[in-house]
């Protein structure tokens, strides 16, 4: 049994170490490609040549002072704010992952930059990185990009309940919006706040391709009865904004109700 | 039934004196102590076999795919890899019930299994949140659960049947509903707890680990959530193992809508329903499920009589438009929007995990795609997670690979 463990101990320390050495470290290219950008967002994928090599991105919009700093710059800076956050982990912890595994990506991926500026000009920068020293490769990659014009409104909602059916009265009934209610309980255990929730839906919705057959245009009714899920007695919050070109688009309006079959009613915050 | 108590109660206790010579001194157990562990069935089994290998009643994560193979190692041979290091090879499996929760907060007996080994001293609880099944007979109760070889390292492994299993079957089981199926693992923990001190069995330490593959590997997490929210006088979790699971719910169900494919048929119709359930949704089946399905699913499904593979053969097809119905896979349906919805609220991403992680996913599995775990990186980003990301195989041999690598990881 015990020579078992041996062997087994040995090939998994083989395995680890035969893992560790894939990683790549001599310089590898990259392609960026953007696919889509909107007011606050900007779209793009990830193309190495080595599946292997190890990197880290920044996405900025002329608003943010890392916008100023050239590429190689804005590189140094990224991951050393990576190590500093990396030895503050270790520092909670005896067991933790390794750098790479926490803080740097690998292979074709794609991701997505939220909260642009709207109509400016912006860069993605890449760089590539060594998993073992944790220094940057080669020269980092940038491509520029202009996100589209704010389409933010100044629009405000009013919500009513005639029993249980909730009525929406946009201020701008030309306009799209979107709405949606959370038990009080699910947004602070499952989301800690409001706000993630809410963006965090719109993002699904966005993601899988639901939003254009969820917004609303103009006087909303829903019935709440139709609901199996509410529960008499409980508190939920109604949140509200417009949502146009792929962004949401307003404020957030927000309203509380407390949920009975035989009617809802609205609190006071 | 006190009199069935008391058969148990001495079965445990010769069990106990027969199995373990260096812990014959067996505690008397108060039965009637509603917040423990109630015993109905205890045997022993060993984990290897007298000529090396697994012990055939292991249950193991079936997902019907033929994968004999992970890179070059046989399957077989990596069973008797996992043999090679545990301490003790024979198991004592105490099944019994536990006061549990329904999926709306009600009190629910359950049941689930707890495995000890048969000597020595017990080092940690490892609550497992169990992956898949279809049949009743696979149960955590009823069968040997592969997750309680682990038990054989020196540890007390406490397995839930999920709401819809073990004394529960009659009921639908809430697929994927994160509250109420991390909530029986904490449940069972906590009658778990009594009842090992009631025996002389308790652990050493009073820190817990946490562990689970596929529906588990995901449910392991809600239960991170819910014992960090709710439950962190109680317990102290020392280490987390999730493997394959599926944490970003919304986006691999998503992926099989694109697809028009799944790797698990039988999956679709018990996320559509155990969502419905747990969330009380209200949708109705036949705008999801397509006519074949809609009527044997009661059957295939609910009966708990079909394995995940009978189940999936029994679909008969992996191709989505043939599982849902047009309605149910249209974006523009108020009720598929819903559906997803509920889907985000049972992910299990948005938290911060205050214990150590260790995550493995293979790179290559189809069943949970790989994605989930690059979301749950993505998300997870700055905590402290060992993420381990290979070619492992499918979705099934990958789960071999991760109990043992487990199995090597516990001290």
């Amino acid at each position: 049994m015990k020579k078992t463990v041996v062997i087994l101990l040995a090939l998994l320390a083989f395995t680890g170490c035969s893992k560790k050495s894939r990683l790549e470290t001599s310089e590898c290219n990259f392609q960026i490609n953007i696919t889509q950008v909107s007011a606050t967002k900007v779209y793009f994928e990830v193309v190495p040549d080595n599946v292997y090599a190890c990197y880290l991105w920044w996405a900025c919009t002329s608003d943010s002072k890392e916008y100023d700093l050239s590429k190689e710059e804005l590189a140094r800076q990224m991951l050393s704010d990576s190590k500093i956050s990396y030895e503050a982990m270790k520092g909670e912890s005896d067991v933790y992952a390794s750098f790479a595994d926490a803080f740097l990506f690998r292979g074709k991926r794609t991701f997505t930059c939220k909260s642009l500026m709207p109509d400016a000009p912006g860069k993605i920068v890449l760089a590539q990185v060594n998993p073992n020293t944790r220094e940057i490769i080669g020269e980092p990659v940038e491509v520029r990009f202009t996100t589209t014009e704010d389409n933010y409104r100044d629009m405000t909602f009013r919500a009513s309940f005639q029993g249980t059916v909730l009525t929406i009265i946009p201020s701008d009934p030309s306009r799209t919006y979107f709405w949606d209610y959370i038990s009080e309980r699910q947004a602070e255990d499952d989301f800690a706040t409001l706000y993630l929730y809410y963006y965090n839906l719109v993002y699904m919705y966005e993601d899988y391709g639901f939003m254009a057959g969820l917004c609303k245009k103009g006087t909303d009714s829903f019935d709440l009865s139709q609901d199996a899920n509410l529960v008499p007695g409980v508190k939920y919050y109604l949140v509200i904004s417009a949502y146009e070109e792929g962004e949401i688009s307003s404020d957030l309006t927000f309203y509380n109700f407390v949920y009975y079959p035989e009617g809802c009613v609205m609190e006071e915050d | 039934m006190v009199e069935m108590k008391k058969i148990v109660f001495t079965a445990l206790t010769l069990l106990f004196a027969l199995a373990s010579c260096r812990h014959p001194e067996i505690q008397y157990v108060d039965f009637h102590n509603s917040s423990t562990f109630h015993p109905y069935s205890v045997k022993s089994a060993d984990v290897a076999m007298p000529d090396g290998s697994l012990n055939p009643e292991v249950v193991l994560l079936d997902d019907g795919s033929e994968d004999t193979k992970i890179a070059s190692t046989p399957i077989t041979s990596m069973a008797r890899d996992l043999l090679g290091v545990i301490n003790c090879n024979r198991l004592i499996h105490i099944a019994g019930t536990f006061e549990g929760h329904d999926v709306d907060g009600t009190p629910l007996v359950q049941s689930g299994k707890l495995l000890l080994p048969a000597e020595g001293p017990v080092k940690n609880i490892i609550l497992v949140s169990h992956f898949t099944i279809g049949a009743n007979s696979e149960c955590p109760s009823e069968a040997f659960p592969l997750e309680g070889i682990v038990a054989s390292k020196g540890y007390a492994v406490a397995i839930a049947d999920y709401i819809g299993y073990g004394v529960t079957a009659n009921r639908i089981h809430p697929y994927m509903h994160t509250e109420s199926t991390a909530r029986s693992v904490v449940d069972m923990g906590l009658a778990v707890l009594p009842f090992l001190e009631e025996i002389g069995r308790k652990p050493e330490s009073d820190e817990i680990i946490l562990m689970g593959y596929s529906q588990g590997g995901s449910t392991t997490m809600a239960v991170l959530d819910l014992i960090q929210d709710e439950y962190h006088d109680t317990f102290k979790v020392k280490q987390v193992y999730c493997g394959g699971g599926p944490y970003d719910l919304a986006a691999t169900f998503d992926v099989s809508m694109e697809l028009d494919q799944t790797g698990i048929p039988s999956a679709i119709p018990m996320i559509v329903q155990g969502i419905n359930e747990g969330e009380h949704l209200g949708l109705e089946m036949k705008d999801f499920f397509q006519e074949r399905l809609l009527n044997n699913y009661q059957e295939w499904i609910n009966s708990k009589k079909y394995p995940v593979k009978e189940i999936n053969k029994l679909i008969g097809s992996s191709a989505l438009h043939e599982i849902m119905t047009p309605e149910g896979r249209d974006k523009n349906s108020p009720k598929t929007a819903r559906l997803y919805k509920a889907l985000l609220l049972n992910s299990t991403l948005y938290f911060i995990p205050h214990a150590p992680v260790y995550m493995l996913h293979s790179t290559v599995d189809q069943t949970v795609p790989f994605q989930n775990a690059l979301s749950a990186k993505a998300w997870f980003k700055g905590c402290d997670i060992h993420y381990d990301f290979d070619d492992y195989g499918k979705h099934g041999t990958a789960c071999l690979k991760f109990i043992m690598k487990v199995a090597s990881m516990l001290p």
